[in-house]
C-alpha cells in the first residue's frame, strides 16, 4: 500500500540520521496519513496560514521559499520524499513562510495531535524529531555561508554536491547519477544568482567536465574535482556513516 | 516565452552562449544583462586595478539587442597640485 510505502521513507529519513528500535520504527509505520496531490508550482502551506497537521513529503520535490518585497523569491531550502519540512508547526502554528511543490508532489498529512501523540508516548522518536529540525539548521547556516561568502560556481557545485548526497543517503541515487529536477530559475532562487549568472556559471562547471546535465539527469564525472570548488564537506548533513557513498571517478 | 543569449567579453577573452536563457520581454533582457556584469564584476574586484567586461544580447532571431559594458580604473590618488 502506498501510505505504508510514504511512511517506510519517513522511516529511512529519520534512520540517515540515527537508527532506531523495531517498537520505534513500528509506531511512526502506524501513523495516520491522508495523502494529497500537488502540481508543479502549487503551494502547500503558505506564509501566514494556521496548520492542524504536518506535511510529510512523500513524493517529488518540495521547497520553503519567501517573496522579498519586489516579487522575487528566494527558495530557503529543499525537501526530499521522507521529509516533514512542517514539523516546527507542531509548535510554532503560524507559518512565517511558504511550503510549495517545485515538481507534481504527494504529501502525506499527518495531524498534530497524532504526531504529538507520538512524541509524548516516545521519547526516541521525539528526539529523532528533535534531530532533525537540528540538522536542518546544520543546513541552513551552510546556505547561510554560501549565500553570504561563496562565489557564484562554488554556490552551484555546493547546492549539486548537497542534493546528491542526500538522494544517495534515502536511496534514490547510487550515488553517480539522479534526478535533479529542477529548473534553472529554480536553482537560482535557492542560490540568490540572476539566471542568466546562474546558467553561465553552470555552464562553465560542465565544461570543466566535472558533472553531465541532461535533461534533469545529474551524472558526477569528477566528484573531488565537484566538491573542491564546492567547498563541500558532508559533515553538516550529520549522516550515519556510510550512509551516502558517492563513488568518486 | 522567447530566448536571448548574453555573450560576455572579459578583457580579450570572448564568451559565446550557445544555450540561451528564457526571459519574458527585451525590457527583462536589457536588465538582465546589466545584473550580469554587476555579479562579474563582483567576482572579479580582487583582480588587479583594471578591469573591462562588456555582454552582448542577442534575440532568438539572431539579432543584437543591447551592448553593455562595465569599465574599471583603479589609481592611487594623484598629487594635488601646488597653488602658487
Amino acid at each position: 500500500m502506498d501510505k505504508q510505502l510514504y511512511l517506510e521513507r519517513l522511516v529511512l529519513k529519520l534512520e540517515t540520521h540515527i537508527p532506531l528500535p523495531p517498537a520505534e520504527r513500528q509506531k511512526l509505520l502506524d501513523l495516520p496519513l491522508t495523502l494529497k496531490r500537488f502540481e508543479a508550482g502549487q503551494d502547500i502551506v503558505i506564509e501566514g496560514e494556521i496548520t492542524k497537521q504536518c506535511c510529510l513529503v512523500a513524493e517529488g520535490l518540495v521547497c520553503r521559499y519567501k517573496i522579498v518585497g519586489d516579487g522575487v523569491r528566494q527558495i530557503l531550502s529543499l525537501h526530499l520524499p521522507g521529509d516533514i519540512p512542517d514539523i516546527h508547526s507542531l509548535l510554532i502554528e503560524r507559518m512565517d513562510h511558504c511550503l510549495g511543490a517545485l515538481t507534481p508532489a504527494v504529501v502525506g498529512l499527518i495531524s498534530h495531535d497524532a504526531v504529538r501523540a507520538l512524541t509524548r508516548a516516545s521519547y526516541r522518536i521525539s528526539e529523532a524529531f528533535w534531530r532533525e529540525t537540528l540538522i536542518e539548521a546544520s543546513i541552513y547556516r551552510e546556505w547561510m555561508v554560501g549565500i553570504g561568502r561563496r562565489s557564484a560556481p562554488s554556490r552551484i557545485a555546493h547546492l549539486l554536491c548537497e542534493f546528491i548526497t542526500k538522494m544517495t543517503a534515502i536511496g534514490l541515487s547510487d550515488g553517480v547519477t539522479c534526478n535533479l529536477p529542477l529548473t534553472q530559475p529554480e536553482i537560482a532562487d535557492a542560490l540568490g544568482l540572476s539566471t542568466v549568472h546562474m546558467n553561465k556559471k553552470l555552464r562553465e562547471i560542465r565544461e570543466a567536465k566535472l558533472i553531465r546535465l541532461r535533461a534533469n539527469r545529474l551524472t558526477i564525472l569528477d566528484w573531488r574535482g565537484l566538491c573542491e570548488l564546492a567547498d563541500f564537506d558532508p559533515d553538516y548533513l550529520h549522516l550515519q556513516p556510510g550512509a551516502a557513498k558517492i563513488a568518486s571517478a | 516565452m522567447p530566448s536571448y543569449f548574453f555573450h560576455t567579453r572579459d578583457g580579450e577573452k570572448l564568451e559565446f552562449d550557445e544555450e540561451g536563457t528564457d526571459l519574458p520581454d527585451d525590457q527583462s533582457a536589457r536588465n538582465a544583462a546589466k545584473e550580469l556584469l554587476a555579479a562579474l564584476n563582483r567576482e572579479k574586484l580582487p583582480n588587479g586595478d583594471h578591469m573591462s567586461l562588456s555582454v552582448t544580447v542577442q534575440n532568438a532571431e539572431g539579432a543584437e539587442i543591447y551592448i553593455a559594458s562595465l569599465r574599471l580604473d583603479g589609481l592611487p590618488p594623484s598629487k594635488p597640485a601646488k597653488n602658487g
